[in-house]
C-alpha cells in the first residue's frame, strides 16, 4: 500500500458562512432552513455536509493507482442502489475465501466495499440487510473514523421568506390560469460551526489513510465550491482548523509517541474552544448585535507554539500554515 | 390466596364432576361385529381433523411416568396393539428389551382394563372386543404395515395404516377405539358408569399413600397431601404442551424442613386437583382469557357467570355495545349480587417447566365493571361515519373492533409483529384497574402517526379512531393534565399546544379547499405536522401568512366564493385564545412543545379534521370524498 493508514487522532472545526441562501432545509417544515427552536440558532446537519464531501469526490475523484489499492468511489450517491454494491461485495468474498466461515466472508465484505468506496472507508455505513452473509452480520455495521456534528451557527438566524413569480405554468390545463407563486426561504447571513473527529483506531477497520484524510480535507475546503445553486446562495469555507495529535515525546521515543498520537494528547473541545468567534469590536461600535456579514465576526485563534498543548500540531488548513507542536 | 380462590371456582362452577372423563381426540374407530371380526379393510377415520375428532374419553389418574399404563378404551398404536413406534431405532440391546418389556406392559394393561370391564359390566360389545384383542395376542392387524412408502416418495420408513375405504395412509401419534354393532364404546353408559368406580378406585388407592396434613388451600387438617398438583395446567406461552405446574419442588433445594416435594406448601390432593382443574378450564375458555405476547391473562367472577359480566367483549367491543355499557354499565346485572362479587384476575407467563405469576389483581365486580367503564368512557371520541370499507389490515371486516385492545396496542407500531407483549399488559391493567397508561407510550405513537402522514398513501386521518382514542386516555389518565380532552373539539379551552393543532387542522382544511379538494402532493399538514408540533412558534407566522394566498384563493372560486370570511372567523377565533406571554404584547405562539403538549397537539388537530369532515359531511352541498380532507 503506497499510503499508510492513519495513525494520528484529529481533530477538527469548520467554519463556512451562508449569505442569502439556504444551507440545509428541513423537509418536515416545508423546506425552512433548519432551526434550534429553542436557541433560534441554525443548523446543518452532519448528512448535509457529508453529501458534499461525497460530492466532490464524485466529480474529482483521484486516480486509483492498482486494484490492490484504496478506490475512489462513492457509494451513497444519487440514483444509487446499495444492495447492487452489496451483492458485489459478497461475491467478491466468497473468492476471497471460498472455504471462510460466514463471519469470515462478512468480514471479507466488508473490507471489499471499504477499500473501492471512500464514503464507506471513511464515515462508515449500514450493509447488514439483503439476503447474503452481511445480514444481520457484525461486520454489516461500519463505523467511520471520521465524524462530524452537526452545524451549528454562532448566532441566531432570522430566515426570510421571500415570495417568488413564475411566468409559466407546468400542465396544458393550467394554460389560461393565473401565473403561479411559490416562495423560498433563506438566511440573510450566518456563519456555521460543525466539528469533526477522526480515530486512528476506526481507520484501522476501514483501511482509512493517511492519503484519505488529506482528501477528506482537500474536499472539505472546496465542497462548496461545486455545489454553487441559487437556492443555497453564497457558501465559503472560512476556516478549517485541524489538530493533530503527535504525542509529547521526543522523536526518538517513537513507540510511544505512537501511542500517545493514537489515543491523543488533549481533550478535543478544549483544543477547539481555543478558536474564538466573536461580534468584533468595530461591529458591536457600531451598534450591531447580529452579524451582517463576515466582516463583522472576530475569528480568533488563541493557539501559538507557546501556548498549545504539548503533543499537538494545529494546521491551519485554510491558510496553509501550521502551529505547534510545542517543543521542550 | 390465589389457589383459594381458584379452589372455589371449580367448586362453585361444578367443574370436578366428572373428572373420570376428558376431551380427548380419536381419529381411528376399529369396527367389530358381535363375533369381534373387523368390518371393512381397517379402521374408520373420525372428523375430519387430522388428529380426529374430540371424544369425552376416560381418563387415568396412575402415574404414567415409569410406563406400562395405558387409557381404558381410547389410545395409540402401544397400548392397543403392543407395537413399537419406531420399531427400526438404533438403541443398545438392553434398551430395546426395556422398550419391547414396557410395550408388552402397555398393552397387557389395555387388554386387562377391557377385561376387567367385561367382568363388571358384560355386554356383547364389550365381548366382540375382547375377541378381537384376544386375536391380536396371536398376529398383528393385516391393516397395519412397517415399511416405506408405496409411492416411494419417502425413504424413511413408517407405519402405514389400511383404512375401511382400503387406502393406505400414513400413521401418526393418533388414538384408536372400538365400535361394535355401530355402538361406539366409549359412549357406552355402563361402560362410563364403570369407569367412573374404576376412576375413584385409583383415586382413593392412590391417596391411601398420601401423608396426611393441614391443607393450606382449605384450611382443612387431617387431608391426604398431593406430593405432586395434577393435572398439569396446559396453554401457558413458553410451557410444554403437557404442560407445567404452578406449585412444584423438583430440587432438594426447593425444600425445607426434609419435606419431599409439595408437601413443602402442603395441600390436599382434592384441592390441588381442583385449582388445576379451574385453571386450565379458564385458559381453556374465549370469555375468561386471552394470551397477549408471551403471557396468558385469566380472569373471573366468583360468583356471577362472565357471560352476564362485560369483560367478555373487553377484545371485541362492538361500537353499540360500547356506548350502551358506557351509558349503563349495570344493565341486565344484579346490581346486589355484584356488589358481594369479586373479580380475579391473573397473568401468568411459562418458565420451562413451571408457571409464573406476573400479576394478580383482585378487586369487587362492582369496581372492575367501574375501571371498565372508565376505561371506554375515557376512549370515547367522536368519528365522523365512516364509509364501508372493504379490506382490513390484517383482519376481517368483522374482526375490526378499533376500540380493542389489540388495535389500541397496534398504534403504537408499524406493524402488528413488531408489538412487545408490554404493551397490551399495559393497556389490560388500565382497562381492569383503572391505571394509567405510560406517557411513554405516547412517543410512537405520534411517531407513527407522523410516518403514516408523510407516507402512507391510504391512511384517513378522521377514521384512525383507535390512535386519538388512545391518546386521549393516556393524556386525561396523567394527573398534572392542564385540560381535559372531550369527545369532540373543545373550541373554548386556553390550551396552547391544542389550539396549535386545531389551528394547523383549520389552515390544512383552506388549502385544500383552495385547491378544491384536488390538492396532489403533501399539504400543508403533511409539510408541517412534525415541526408544527415540536416547535410551533418557528412556523406558526410563515402557514398563516400563506394561508392569506389560499383565502384569496377561495374568495375567487365560483363553488366556494365567500367561505373565505367564515375561515377568517374561525381563525380568528383559535387565534383570540392564545394569551399574550405579557399583558400588552401580542400573543405568542409556544416555542417547543414537550411530550404531552405533543399529544394535546395530535389531539386538538384530529378533532378539528373530524369536527370539519363530519360538518361536511352533514352538509351535502358541501360534500366532497372523505378522503380528500384527510
Amino acid at each position: 500500500m503506497s499510503s499508510p493508514i492513519l495513525t494520528n487522532r484529529h481533530d477538527f472545526l469548520l467554519l463556512f458562512e451562508v449569505t442569502n441562501g439556504n444551507p440545509n432545509g428541513d423537509p418536515d417544515a416545508g423546506n425552512l432552513p433548519r432551526i434550534d427552536p429553542n436557541t433560534n440558532r441554525g443548523m446543518v446537519t452532519d448528512v448535509c455536509l457529508k453529501r458534499k464531501v461525497r460530492n466532490f469526490l464524485e466529480l474529482f475523484p483521484p486516480a486509483r493507482e492498482s486494484e490492490a489499492e484504496n478506490g475512489y468511489s462513492v457509494l451513497i450517491k444519487q440514483g444509487a442502489v446499495i444492495e447492487r454494491e452489496q451483492k458485489k461485495a459478497e461475491t467478491h468474498a466468497a473468492q476471497a475465501v471460498p472455504k471462510g466461515s460466514a463471519d469470515q466472508q462478512a468480514e471479507a465484505a466488508k473490507n471489499w466495499l471499504c477499500r473501492e468506496f471512500f464514503d464507506m472507508r471513511t464515515f462508515g455505513g449500514v450493509v447488514s440487510t439483503g439476503d447474503g452473509v452481511l445480514k444481520g452480520s457484525a461486520f454489516g455495521q461500519v463505523r467511520g473514523p471520521v465524524q462530524f456534528t452537526f452545524g451549528q451557527s454562532i448566532h441566531a438566524i432570522t430566515p426570510l421568506e421571500v415570495t417568488i413569480t413564475r411566468c409559466a405554468v407546468t400542465k396544458e390545463d393550467d394554460a389560461k390560469k393565473e401565473r403561479t407563486m411559490g416562495n423560498k426561504h433563506i438566511v440573510p447571513y450566518a456563519l456555521y460551526a460543525a466539528k469533526g473527529y477522526v480515530s486512528p483506531a476506526f481507520a484501522e477497520r476501514t483501511g482509512f489513510t493517511e492519503a484519505d484524510l488529506d482528501l477528506l480535507f482537500q474536499a472539505l475546503l472546496h465542497m462548496f465550491e461545486h455545489d454553487r445553486s441559487a437556492a443555497r446562495g453564497e457558501m465559503v469555507v472560512r476556516g478549517l482548523y485541524d489538530f493533530e495529535h503527535v504525542g509529547t515525546q521526543h522523536p526518538n521515543n517513537a513507540e510511544q509517541n505512537k501511542r500517545e498520537a493514537r489515543l491523543g494528547c488533549a481533550h478535543a473541545h478544549v483544543l477547539l474552544e481555543g478558536v474564538k468567534v466573536a461580534l468584533s469590536d468595530d461591529a458591536r461600535a457600531a451598534g450591531k448585535t447580529f452579524p451582517e456579514s463576515f466582516a463583522d465576526y472576530a475569528v480568533t485563534n488563541t493557539w501559538t507554539a507557546e501556548n498549545l498543548p504539548r503533543g499537538i500540531k494545529l494546521d491551519l488548513r485554510h491558510a496553509g500554515s501550521a502551529i505547534g507542536p510545542r517543543q521542550g | 390466596m390465589l389457589l383459594k380462590h381458584l379452589y372455589d371456582f371449580a367448586v362453585s362452577r361444578k367443574l370436578l364432576d366428572d373428572l373420570a372423563f376428558s376431551s380427548k381426540a380419536v381419529r381411528w374407530i376399529i369396527e367389530l361385529d358381535r363375533h369381534g371380526e373387523l368390518v371393512g379393510t381397517g379402521p374408520q377415520i373420525a372428523g375430519d381433523d387430522k388428529r380426529g375428532k374430540e371424544f369425552s374419553c376416560p381418563q387415568t389418574t396412575r402415574p404414567k411416568v415409569a410406563g406400562g399404563v395405558s387409557e381404558f378404551l381410547a389410545d395409540g398404536l402401544t397400548a392397543v396393539f403392543g407395537l413399537d413406534t419406531d420399531p427400526d431405532a438404533s438403541m443398545s440391546e438392553s434398551k430395546r428389551a426395556d422398550r419391547d418389556a414396557n410395550n408388552l406392559a402397555k398393552r397387557t394393561d389395555f387388554w386387562a382394563q377391557i377385561e376387567s370391564a367385561r367382568r363388571a359390566a358384560p355386554s356383547e360389545e364389550i365381548d366382540a372386543v375382547a375377541a378381537f384383542g384376544s386375536r391380536l395376542a396371536t398376529q398383528p392387524p393385516a391393516f397395519l404395515r412397517w415399511g416405506r412408502a408405496t409411492d416411494g416418495r419417502s425413504e424413511k420408513s413408517a407405519w402405514w395404516i389400511t383404512t375401511a375405504g382400503g387406502v393406505e395412509i400414513r400413521l401418526g401419534p393418533e388414538n384408536f377405539t372400538f365400535r361394535v354393532n355401530g355402538n361406539l364404546l366409549l359412549e357406552d353408559e355402563a361402560l362410563r358408569e364403570f369407569w367412573r368406580n374404576t376412576h375413584a378406585r385409583e383415586v382413593a388407592d392412590a391417596r391411601e399413600g398420601y401423608r396426611s396434613g393441614l391443607c393450606l388451600v382449605t384450611g382443612s387438617h387431617n387431608q391426604k397431601l398431593a406430593p405432586t398438583h395434577n393435572p398439569k395446567i396446559q396453554g401457558v406461552p413458553n410451557t410444554q404442551s403437557f404442560g407445567a405446574a404452578i406449585v412444584s419442588f423438583d430440587k432438594p433445594a426447593f425444600g425445607s424442613y426434609g419435606f419431599d416435594q409439595s408437601l413443602n406448601s402442603p395441600t390436599s390432593d382434592e384441592a390441588a386437583t381442583a385449582y388445576c382443574v379451574a385453571l386450565n378450564h379458564l385458559i381453556q375458555r374465549n370469555d375468561h382469557s386471552v394470551r397477549i405476547g408471551q403471557t396468558c391473562l385469566c380472569f373471573w367472577a366468583a360468583h356471577t357467570p362472565i357471560e352476564q359480566t362485560p369483560f367478555a367483549f373487553l377484545n371485541r367491543p362492538d361500537p353499540k355495545a360500547v356506548r350502551d355499557f358506557i351509558r349503563a354499565p349495570f344493565a341486565g346485572i344484579e346490581r346486589e349480587l355484584v356488589l358481594r362479587d369479586r373479580f380475579f384476575a391473573v397473568t401468568l407467563a411459562g418458565n420451562s417447566g413451571r408457571i409464573v405469576v406476573r400479576h394478580w389483581l383482585q378487586a369487587t365486580v362492582e369496581q372492575a365493571i367501574e375501571n371498565l367503564q372508565h376505561w371506554f368512557a375515557d376512549l370515547a371520541i367522536d368519528v365522523p361515519p365512516r364509509p364501508p370499507r372493504k379490506t382490513k389490515p390484517g383482519g376481517k371486516e368483522k374482526d375490526f373492533h378499533p376500540l380493542s385492545i389489540y388495535w389500541l396496542a397496534c398504534t403504537t407500531v408499524r406493524e402488528a409483529k413488531d408489538l412487545p407483549a408490554d404493551v397490551p399488559a399495559q393497556l389490560y391493567r388500565a382497562a381492569l384497574e383503572g391505571t394509567a397508561p405510560s406517557v411513554a407510550l405516547l412517543k410512537p405513537i405520534l411517531d407513527q402517526l407522523h410516518s403514516r402522514l408523510l407516507r402512507d398513501e391510504n391512511y384517513q386521518l378522521v377514521f384512525d379512531e383507535s390512535r386519538f382514542a388512545l391518546l386521549k386516555l393516556i393524556l386525561n389518565r396523567q394527573p398534572d393534565r392542564p385540560m381535559e380532552i372531550k369527545t369532540s373539539v373543545t373550541a373554548d379551552t386556553d390550551d396552547a399546544a391544542y389550539n396549535c393543532g386545531r389551528l394547523l387542522a383549520i389552515l390544512a382544511a383552506t388549502q385544500d379547499k383552495a385547491h378544491e379538494f384536488k390538492l396532489e402532493g403533501p399539504g400543508v399538514a403533511e409539510r408541517y405536522f412534525g415541526t408544527a408540533g415540536v416547535s410551533p412558534a418557528s412556523v406558526f407566522p410563515l402557514l398563516l401568512r400563506l394561508n392569506r394566498h389560499h383565502l384569496n384563493k377561495i374568495s375567487k372560486s365560483e363553488r366556494f366564493g365567500g367561505h373565505e370570511h367564515f375561515i377568517q372567523q374561525q381563525i380568528e377565533a383559535v387565534l383570540a385564545l392564545f394569551k399574550p406571554p405579557q399583558p400588552g404584547r401580542p400573543p405568542a405562539f409556544p416555542r417547543t412543545l414537550d411530550l404531552q403538549s405533543q399529544g394535546r397537539f395530535a389531539l386538538g388537530f384530529y378533532q378539528q379534521s373530524a369536527a370539519d369532515a363530519a360538518a361536511r359531511q352533514t352538509n351535502k352541498k358541501d360534500a366532497e370524498p372523505a378522503a380528500a380532507a384527510s
